[in-house]
């Protein structure tokens, strides 16, 4: 069973080995958990089984059973996953976005299991989650934000206030 | 002057090198023909965009409805040019960014060829200076019929209205009309000859740090990236290609791969073998069910040992230099130095992939990509289709890096076509696994002459401006160069132009045979700089000099450049005291900013603007990241 969203799948007749990755993408066309090297060495397929972070390219269907499957389409239904996301607005996280799913999914259950994590609790949780553009400063810096509610000073030549583009 | 034919090196560099390289994936300069006015082309464009009731040109649609969609030039990989040419065309419109709606634009050389890289190219960090006038001013086309249709409207002059968040006013008679209400009217009116654009000190938009339009669904999952493509009855395709370049396929054993339930079906390409499935996992599976035996060709015994010993032996014989020396040799102690950098695998998070479905009469795709419209191209020969048979997609890239301006499709295609009128999704290609391409390996030497060790100044004299030759075109190792040379090697290597009279280089031709070797993110820079800058520190050692100051000095004619590098030094604290400390263990790997990469250079006055957009972004990065 894979809870996904508001929707319940039943997704039995796959084979059991199946990797809930391509289960999510292909048989339910939940896209939003993305593929990026499918041996569990990216983070980018990062889903939550039962609240805990999981990577689902190497997790077989059959060995969910009847835990919850949390994808990023549904993780603002959570309270930490919707700090995240909103920090990760504000702070401006994103380049080209790929890996962002993984890396929201990670740090939601970061916040979620440790509401006020120090830098090497942040290092613990996000280090299997890769990102190209090198976003990790302020991966960091929207963890703390969202963990704390206080807006974080990110070292910048940009003073002036971001305005909010959307 | 060892320079491409019919490219003089003077180009060269004031284009900062970049234009070059992507000359060749492009069309003719003639059919990159991005105009802020109507064009031929635009009526179909804008039709099969939604038929909005205004599209005075190809980057502005304004909805009956009041939506103001604007059509992206240059593709979006991350380097938030959705958000920087998004502002360029609403700073000039008179709306914000939260009103907007952004688009992919369709492969279309005549409406979105871009002249500075000859085409719809997005690369060479071009796309703002290549299109900062052009969008600025498309957008105040558009803003000049909406308040000219509002003024005719009002029998008022169109000089007393004003434009603010999508709507015109006119104040002296509290009248307002949003754009909506008048983009019918605004459609019949002639195109304006001349605009007014702003002064920059009226800028609300440009200059200014705002969030990027393309975060919400970034963060939420919603964003469609090319692997994310969902047509109906699509099939999914893994590819796994001969490990070693130049290998050919010999035989493959299909028995246990097709029992497989879901897979569809097993194509064999010269080079590599491609199993079909009803989804990723099926295919995947039935990848790793072949036997494959691999004619692996000459490549297969070669070592990067080899590899290496070649390039350094090419550079110990001075048989890769082309740069020439030259004018007078300065005085003093010849410093050397050699760099040794390694061949390095491209890898975008997003592993390479392409949509195609082929019908009889129509080629569809889905693909992020650099370069649509060579895409159309290329699909069109594979295909036997003309080319306006062809229809593309264009998606978020998951990454660029150069990655996705080659000709991935022609793999994709090679072996779709065989698979017939299904639409499919070409995955991963085994070899290189997200790409078989490299950066090249490069050993660098830097020679410089210079002062006498305990000279005061920087150890380098300057030569006359002119007469030196900075630019070692090294012969190409990416395949692509005219006449085997590539600007990449002087990219980059001309921003401390006055400190390099000699540069040299060295590359072997022989690598070219054995490895796939293409763009890297950054391009020429990435390696460039890295020489060129730790040979600046190694001299400002010998000199006894602080490496900022040592550049300062270096620098007095370059103001731009010298307040770039007084901003950064500024920014991090540099000369007072301890560098702040790195946050974590991973932070740089304990090893800060150790000098300010200067990567200013703009000589026009627009370009020069436009690197102004642009410049607060990396440097944000940059700082921020090392």
């Amino acid at each position: 069973m894979i809870t996904s969203t508001s929707t319940s799948v039943r997704c039995r007749q796959r084979p059991r080995r199946h990797a809930l990755l391509w289960a999510l993408r292909d048989v339910v066309g939940l896209t939003g958990t993305k593929f990026g090297c499918g041996i569990a060495q990216c983070g980018a397929c990062t889903v939550h089984l039962d609240g805990q972070p999981v990577r689902s390219c190497v997790l077989p269907v059959g060995s969910v059973g009847k835990r919850a499957v949390t994808t990023i389409e549904a993780i603002s239904q959570t309270p930490a996953g919707q700090r995240i996301q909103q920090a990760w607005l504000e702070v401006d996280v994103v380049q080209c976005g790929y890996c962002q799913s993984g890396q929201v999914m990670s740090a939601a259950a970061l916040i979620q299991r440790t509401p006020n994590p120090s830098d090497a609790d942040i290092d613990m949780a996000m280090s299997g989650n890769v990102c190209r553009c090198c976003t990790y400063s302020r991966i960091r810096a929207a963890i703390k934000q969202a963990a704390t509610g206080k807006p974080e000073v990110l070292q910048s030549v940009v003073t002036m206030p971001a305005r909010s583009a959307s | 002057v060892n320079a491409p034919a019919g490219i003089s090196r003077r180009a060269a560099l004031q284009a900062g090198g970049l234009a070059l390289a992507f000359t060749w994936v492009g069309g003719s300069k003639a059919l990159a023909a991005i105009s802020p006015r109507r064009q031929p082309a635009d009526a179909a464009a804008a039709l099969a965009d939604g038929n909005p009731a205004f599209a005075p040109n190809a980057f502005v649609r304004i909805d009956a409805d009041g939506g103001v969609r604007l059509v992206m030039p240059m593709v979006e990989m991350g380097q938030a040019i959705y958000t920087g040419s998004a502002m360029l065309l609403a700073e000039e419109l008179g709306v914000e960014l939260d009103q907007v709606r952004v688009e992919h634009s369709p492969p279309n050389e005549a409406l979105y060829g871009m002249p500075l890289l000859g085409g719809q190219i997005t690369g060479g960090s071009t796309s703002t200076r290549g299109t900062y006038g052009v969008l600025r001013e498309a957008g105040a086309v558009a803003r000049t019929l909406l308040v000219s249709a509002a003024a005719a409207q009002w029998k008022v002059d169109p000089a007393s209205c004003t434009v603010a968040r999508g709507v015109v006013s006119h104040a002296a008679s509290s009248r307002q009309l949003g754009f909506g209400a008048l983009a019918g009217a605004a459609a019949q009116l002639p195109m304006p000859e001349k605009v007014a654009l702003k002064e920059p000190k009226d800028f609300k938009l440009i200059g200014q740090p705002l969030r990027r339009v393309d975060s919400p669904g970034k963060v939420n999952g919603s964003t469609q990236f090319g692997l994310d493509v969902r047509v109906p009855g699509m099939k999914v395709a893994t590819v796994k290609a001969c490990p070693t370049l130049g290998g050919v396929l010999a035989s493959v054993d299909d028995k246990a791969a097709r029992a497989i339930p879901g897979v569809v079906d097993v194509i064999r390409i010269k080079d590599a073998v491609a199993v079909v499935g009803e989804h990723f996992w099926a295919a995947k599976r039935g990848l790793d069910a072949l036997t494959i035996q691999w004619t692996p060709g000459q490549n297969s015994a070669l070592t990067t040992q080899q590899l290496r010993a070649a390039l350094t032996d090419a550079l110990a014989k001075d048989k890769a230099i082309v740069g020439k020396e030259t004018g007078k040799r300065p005085e003093g102690t010849l410093v050397q130095a050699t760099y040794d950098l390694p061949m390095l695998a491209h890898a975008t998070m997003e592993p390479l992939n392409t949509t195609v479905h082929v019908r009889a009469d129509q080629c569809e795709i889905w693909v992020g990509t650099q370069v649509p419209a060579r895409c159309v191209s290329v699909a069109a020969k594979i295909t036997g289709l003309a080319e306006d048979k062809v229809v593309l997609h264009n998606q978020y890239l998951g990454g660029g890096f150069g990655r996705q301006a080659g000709d991935r499709l022609c793999r994709a295609g090679r072996g779709l076509r065989q698979a017939g009128a299904v639409p499919a999704e070409g995955g991963v290609d085994a070899r290189g696994r997200h790409s078989p391409r490299h950066r090249a390996p490069d050993v660098p030497r830097r020679h410089l002459g210079g002062g006498r060790r305990r000279r005061a100044g920087p150890l380098v004299r300057r030569p006359h401006r002119g007469r030196h030759r900075a630019g070692p075109l090294g012969p190409s190792l990416h395949g692509q160069g005219r006449h085997g040379r590539r600007p990449d090697r002087v990219r980059g290597r001309a921003l401390l132009r006055p400190a390099e009279p000699q540069g040299r280089v060295g590359a072997a031709r022989h690598a070219r045979r054995a490895s796939n070797v293409g763009w890297w993110r950054g391009v020429g820079p990435t390696h460039n700089l890295f020489v060129m800058e730790s040979f600046i520190d190694e001299l400002a050692q010998r000199a006894r000099k602080d490496p900022v100051a040592y550049r300062r000095a270096m620098l007095k004619k370059n103001p731009r450049t010298l307040a770039v590098l007084d901003l950064a030094a500024e920014k991090i604290g540099w000369g007072k005291g301890a560098l702040p400390a790195a946050r974590g263990p991973r932070r740089g790997g304990g090893r800060p900013l150790r000098q300010p990469r200067v990567r200013h250079r703009s000589k026009s006055r627009s370009r020069r603007r436009a690197r102004c957009a642009c410049v607060a972004r990396w440097s944000r990065w940059t700082v921020a990241s090392r």
